[in-house]
């Protein structure tokens, strides 16, 4: 946080981001003790009866949360993470090597540690004030903000909402329409073809009459035909026509 | 092993001797199933030592059965047999690196498919016959080594499957049959007259693929490559499917029985893949470099296209019928990468993605099966909390759904994603669109089982009846999650086979 806070200097960016991370802090704890508070104390605002959690789930809840408790203190420990790091971050500069416990003396040094320590304690005072001691009147939560901006909060910042529409109505208003044009368009072209393929057979067939002087005609003419074919029209071809010269 | 042993036949022959024996059975139908699950068996377990004995390194020289391919691809196993000698037609067969994972996938898939059929009640006879018979069509498509002998298997596999829809299909049957077989015909009939001109231009006298490759480097004119080329890749590109000739593929999924769309998915669509990468772009490279936009915008428009479309469907089958669209415009997009940059990822993913997808989509669509089966049904909209019925099959639809839309760990995932890391080494931030995919193909999977499997049980069906997978539909798809795992977490093991062919081809595209 020190660092962004630092960075800030060479661009703004750094320090809004900043602001950001300290505004966190405060609502974090501010809303991690009003979960405690309403989950552990005060009176039970339901009918079911609460008891202790079986062994299975509270020893491993003890080794995380005895881990949670000292892992902090690997700060005071020669040069705290920064040994595993360097091998991950190889190639990065993460500052010179320091002496032991020289991180937390920096951290503890720092004014700014102290700002986001106390919005933290802030936070936890106001969520004991809020929700532990008697007296405060929370209905004045759910009066909110009028107009607009509770109602965007009520919504989520239309996120989801976002999500729905997009996903739904406009990805899925796509494919159907695809699916429309699939079946209609695409589909409807292939089976025209079938359709024209039908009826031509269906006109050229009244062509067969069982005139036998009419088919002989017609043989005549095919002969003659194909005589033009092979008498004109290959060696024009083989001369150098128009495609693939030298196919016949 | 294999040493002087003519394998790959044996391999063929043993269906086709199912099938006949299967037809022959008379009176005695209930052998029907035993008899093909039998020597689908046998053909199964010898391609799998086929692979064992495959020799991938240091030099295939040694391999039982080696032929140097003189430019073109270097086969094991290879046969050779003058077959028309007036007609210079041989049936030559022979397995490379490109064709065994999919010769592999093809006995699989086919013991698989009978296995799941087991309570064909219909006419056992001629349905675990026809399954047979399109097992050695799809095997001899992988391994034909001449153009004669390709184009006949190639025909060979229509017949069974225009039949099984036909004859085994839902309510409309017949149109879903006829539109099957009168579109891919029309394709195949490109691809025949793409074969001719090649066999006349080329002047070698042969229908060899190999030597009307080697020929050809030197006999085919820049325009005349051009000209095929489009040619075959509209007639292998209706197989693929790829759009806009897809449109017979949803309608011959939804009307035909289970282990047809298992073949159908799972085989037929890997022909075109194959038949692009075997013959069109190693054959014809300078038409392949030509066209090689055409190849990258149809196969994105396939993949987005397909993806958007099983976002609408509300017929579960259907949605996945859809998804191979999507999905094999990934093999496509592979190899339009490959030809463009002369490098092997694109293609060698490709090619793994066939083979990915073969194993997913016949999952898919074994599920799809047990649905209907069980709940009579497969419309999403009467679906619902189907997993409180069948909690086993849930759990397989779900491991299905999360291989096909790219989990990382399983089989699509290490394809997709090599398709998506050549492609941005080809044209960079245009990866944008087919990435899109990710999200839809995400969302239309999830939906569906959302809405199918989850929630609520439904009302709209009587659920009173709804059982778990039987034996017989839960070993199939147990064996093929278990192989999706596998060769997700261990690709390598199909890679070592691809690679090296692919190499071959990145040569001919390197000097085409």
């Amino acid at each position: 946080m020190s660092a962004v806070y630092h960075a800030g200097s060479f661009d703004f960016t750094f320090f809004i981001l900043w602001a950001f991370g300290v505004a966190t802090a405060f609502l974090t704890a501010f809303y991690m003790f009003r979960m405690w508070f309403m989950t552990f104390s005060g009176t039970p605002r339901s009918e079911y009866h609460a008891h202790e959690s079986p062994r299975i789930m509270t020893v491993p809840l003890m080794i995380l949360s005895g881990f949670a408790i000292v892992s902090g203190f690997v700060l005071f420990l020669g040069e705290g993470f920064k040994q595993f790091l360097s091998t991950s971050l190889a190639g990065i500069s993460i500052g010179t090597a320091g002496e032991p416990g020289e991180i937390a003396s920096e951290i503890f040094s720092d004014p700014l540690t102290y700002l986001s320590l106390g919005l933290a304690v802030a936070g936890i005072l106001i969520a004991y004030r809020i929700y532990y001691m008697a007296g405060f009147d929370r209905a004045v939560f759910a009066r909110g903000v009028p107009g607009k901006f509770q109602k965007a909060l009520e919504n989520r910042w239309y996120i989801s909402k976002f999500y729905d529409d997009f996903a739904y109505k406009l990805w899925y208003g796509f494919s159907v329409v695809a699916d429309l044009f699939d079946r209609y368009v695409i589909d409807g072209i292939v089976n025209g073809f079938a359709y024209l393929g039908a009826q031509s057979g269906n006109v050229i067939r009244r062509g067969q009459s069982g005139d036998v002087r009419r088919y002989t005609s017609l043989v005549i003419l095919g002969i003659v035909l194909l005589i033009m074919f092979v008498v004109y029209i290959i060696p024009w071809i083989n001369k150098g026509g128009p495609w693939f010269p030298g196919w016949f | 092993m294999f040493e002087g042993v003519p394998v790959i036949s044996i391999v063929i022959l043993l269906p086709l001797i199912g099938a006949i024996v299967t037809f022959l059975l008379g009176k005695r139908e209930s052998y029907a199933k035993w008899v093909a699950t039998g020597f689908s068996a046998a053909a199964l377990v010898l391609s799998a030592l086929i692979a064992l004995a495959f020799v991938i390194d240091p030099a295939p020289a040694t391999a039982p059965g080696y032929h140097a391919g003189n430019g073109f691809f270097d086969y094991q196993f290879y046969e050779s047999h003058t077959w028309i000698e007036s007609l210079h037609i041989s049936y030559i067969v022979g397995l490379d690196g490109i064709s065994l994972p999919l010769f592999f996938l093809t006995t699989l898939l086919s013991f698989l498919a009978i296995v799941f059929s087991w309570d064909t009640k219909l006419r056992p006879k001629e349905y675990f016959g026809l399954m047979q018979v399109l097992e050695v069509g799809v095997l001899g498509v992988f391994v034909a080594q001449d153009y004669f002998v390709f184009y006949v298997f190639w025909e060979v596999v229509l017949i069974p499957m225009y039949f099984m829809i036909g004859v085994w299909g839902g309510p409309n049957k017949e149109y879903a049959a006829i539109k099957f077989f009168i579109y891919t015909h029309i394709a195949s009939l490109a691809i025949l007259v793409s074969i001719m001109a090649m066999y006349f231009q080329a002047g070698a006298d042969s229908f060899s693929m190999e030597d009307i490759a080697v020929a050809g480097s030197t006999q085919f004119t820049r325009t005349f490559q051009i000209a095929i080329f489009a040619a075959m890749f509209f007639g292998f590109g209706v197989k693929l499917p790829m759009v806009p000739f897809h449109t017979w593929l949803p309608d011959a999924h939804v009307e035909a029985p289970t282990a047809g769309s298992v073949l159908l998915a799972g085989l037929l669509l890997k022909m075109g893949g194959y038949g692009i990468i075997r013959v069109a772009i190693t054959t014809l490279p300078t038409g392949a470099h030509e066209l090689v936009y055409v190849m990258a915008v149809i196969a994105i428009v396939s993949i987005l296209y397909g993806a958007l479309l099983c976002l609408a469907q509300k017929d579960l089958k259907k949605m996945v019928a859809y998804s191979s669209i999507s999905h094999m415009g990934f093999v496509l997009l592979g190899f339009a990468v490959g030809v463009e940059t002369h490098s092997s990822l694109g293609i060698v993913a490709g090619v793994f993605q066939m083979f990915a997808h073969g194993l997913v989509t016949a999952v898919l669509f074994m599920m799809c099966g047990v649905v209907q089966h069980k709940a009579g049904t497969r419309m999403i909209p009467s679906l619902g909390g189907l997993s409180k019925k069948m909690p086993i099959a849930a759990t397989m639809m779900t491991i299905g759904f999360l291989a096909s839309l790219g989990l990382p760990g399983l089989v699509s995932f290490a394809a997709e994603f090599m398709v998506f890391a050549s492609m941005f080494d080809a044209w960079s931030t245009w990866l944008f669109l087919p990435i899109l995919s990710v999200a839809i193909t995400a969302g239309y999977y999830l939906w569906a089982l959302q809405r199918s499997m989850f929630g609520p049980l439904t009302e709209k069906i009587d659920t009173s009846h709804v059982h778990d997978v039987s034996w017989y539909e839960g070993a199939p798809v147990g064996t093929l999650i278990a192989l999706i795992a596998l060769f997700g977490v261990f690709p390598y093991l199909i890679f070592q086979f691809i690679n090296p062919a692919v190499e071959i081809v990145t040569r001919i595209l390197g000097g085409g």
